[in-house]
């Protein structure tokens, strides 16, 4: 009988041992990405660490706030002021410069505290290049995603190419949320290739332009989360940076960029 | 026979004919007793032996049954009463050999997983054991497969499994085929290693479920026969495969089929 009850404790056991062992297991198989910037670490060192940079121009500001946060506690408050005259622009931005693939999606998430009125133009992501890898006097700009108003009064996107102009959205006059803790996401794809070059943008998720074309002519690539405007009314203005990430596939709105 | 016998019983016989008369007629001879009458052929004209004959068959028309008693005979010619026949026993069927207490199946197999983008189809061979004489019986299987490609929610997988199973197997013995069902639970390592991603790892997880299996084979006792398996594993909670950015791109495969074909050995 003591046996039976033995066997039968045992056999209870194994079985939850091995119920156990089954259920609820999660595979990490790895990451597609590369780089990430979550500011928790209440730090640009994600930035700086990699040989990027943190910059402002005189009189304005890039800190670490907790006010808001896409993801966390802490994020990149970007503060500028930018009168109607100011011929150099006025910005403050984060930037990974070399040592990026030729070809990944980069993507930011941006918190628009109020609605501004933009004058001349308001720099949020760049893309630039070099002509020599290794001369940084060679640097270049090549896009500017920029936000823009709509007669509506909303706020919406544009895209500039320094070599020709605006490019226009396959999505005209996307809006961009502004006010009441809303984020939005941007996500481009971005091919560096001299002549079979890609530029694909997202807003929340949504395509909004799928351009291809010459990009850089050398392998190396710098990309910029900024806030560099002219001509802004109110002068100084508001942008909050989270959860920026490299990645060799999308990261998308439901994307982790961390476990 | 005794010759006093023999008068006794011509005497009783109630015939006034009592006489035995022997009729020579060449190459043949007739016997005539009690109104019996007989005619041999003997081309020798042997005296002694149509004697002998004469003799023989006066004494079976007279007494035939003390000429049958072993007993009564004295000198030859005697004959003896044939031998009772033989008694027939009903024959036993013969004993089936007993069913082989171990029984080793080995072949190659085939197995998928059902419910992933790519179907992995794996390749690899596969070893079971089934251990007692009954008609149930109990049952151990493991196999060893090939890694195979699939993908899960749009993550690119080598995946490698090593299925291990323990049931009870009942089996519907036929006159050509042996029919058996199985029933047990069902254990696999299962190991994940992503393809495509920049940072790649390889992981290795538990799957527990439940088992049926349906089978046939050539009706032997013991020895070589071959044998067809159709298994399904069904998984209440298979594991997960998480890759950054994605999360959780989906579940390794709820359900696993499986065939396998080769040749038991019943010891």
């Amino acid at each position: 009988m003591k046996a039976h009850t033995t066997n039968k404790r045992a056999f209870l056991a194994v079985s939850c041992l091995m119920l156990a062992a089954g259920c609820g297991q999660e595979l990490d198989v790895g990451s597609d990405v590369l780089w990430t910037a979550r500011f928790e670490g209440n730090s640009f060192a994600e930035w700086t660490s990699v040989g990027g940079s943190d910059n402002a121009s005189s009189g304005d500001v890039i800190e670490l706030s907790s006010e808001y946060a896409y993801q966390g506690k802490y994020a990149a408050k970007l503060t500028i002021t930018a009168p109607s005259v100011n011929p150099q622009g006025s910005g403050s931005g984060l930037a990974r410069q070399g040592n990026l693939p030729t070809q990944a999606y980069y993507s930011a998430w941006y918190y628009l505290p109020s609605k501004v009125a933009v004058g001349i133009y308001w720099v949020i992501m760049k893309f630039r290049y070099r002509t020599v890898v290794d001369d940084s006097s060679t640097e270049g700009e090549l896009f500017d995603l920029n936000l823009k108003n709509l007669p509506s009064g909303d706020m919406s996107l544009r895209l500039y190419d320094h070599r020709m102009g605006d490019l226009p959205l396959d999505v005209a006059d996307p809006i961009v949320p502004a006010g009441n803790n809303v984020w939005f996401q941007v996500e481009a794809f971005y091919r560096d290739d001299a002549v079979d070059g890609q530029l694909t943008l997202w807003l929340d998720g949504k395509q909004i332009l799928d351009w291809k074309g010459p990009t850089g002519p050398t392998p190396w690539v710098a990309w910029d989360v900024v806030s560099v405007g002219e001509n802004l009314n109110p002068a100084t203005a508001l942008l909050y940076v989270d959860d920026c990430a490299i990645s060799q596939s999308r990261v998308g709105l439901t994307g982790l960029i961390a476990k | 026979m005794p010759r006093e016998h023999l008068i006794s019983r011509l005497r009783a016989s109630g015939k006034t004919e009592t006489s035995i008369h022997i009729e020579d007629m060449g190459a043949t001879f007739r016997i005539s007793v009690l109104d019996k009458v007989r005619e041999y052929r003997e081309e020798a004209r042997e005296c002694a032996y149509r004697a002998k004959v004469a003799a023989l068959f006066a004494a079976l028309i007279i007494d035939p049954a003390a000429l049958l008693n072993g007993a009564l005979c004295e000198r030859p010619p005697c004959l003896t009463a044939p031998p009772p026949p033989a008694r027939v026993e009903p024959k036993p069927l013969p004993a089936l050999p007993p069913r082989p207490l171990v029984r080793l199946e080995l072949g190659p197999t085939f197995v998928t997983g059902l419910g992933s983008e790519d179907r992995a189809a794996h390749w690899g061979g596969a070893f079971r054991l089934a251990l007692g004489r009954g008609r149930v019986v109990s049952v151990l299987g493991a196999a060893a497969l090939w890694p195979a490609d699939s993908s899960i929610g749009g993550v690119r997988l080598q995946q490698w499994r090593l299925p291990v199973d323990l049931g009870l197997r009942a089996t519907l013995p036929g006159t050509w085929i042996d029919y058996y069902g199985e029933i047990g639970l069902a254990f696999a390592l299962l190991s994940e290693r992503a393809l495509d991603l920049a940072t790649a790892r390889s992981q290795t997880g538990m799957e527990l479920g439940g088992r049926v299996g349906l089978g046939a084979r050539l009706a032997r006792r013991a020895g070589l026969a071959p044998f067809a398996l159709l298994h399904v594993e069904l998984l209440p909670d298979p594991p997960s495969v998480f890759a950054l950015p994605r999360g959780v791109a989906g579940r390794t495969p709820y359900v696993w089929m499986g065939a396998c074909l080769g040749a038991s050995w019943g010891i």
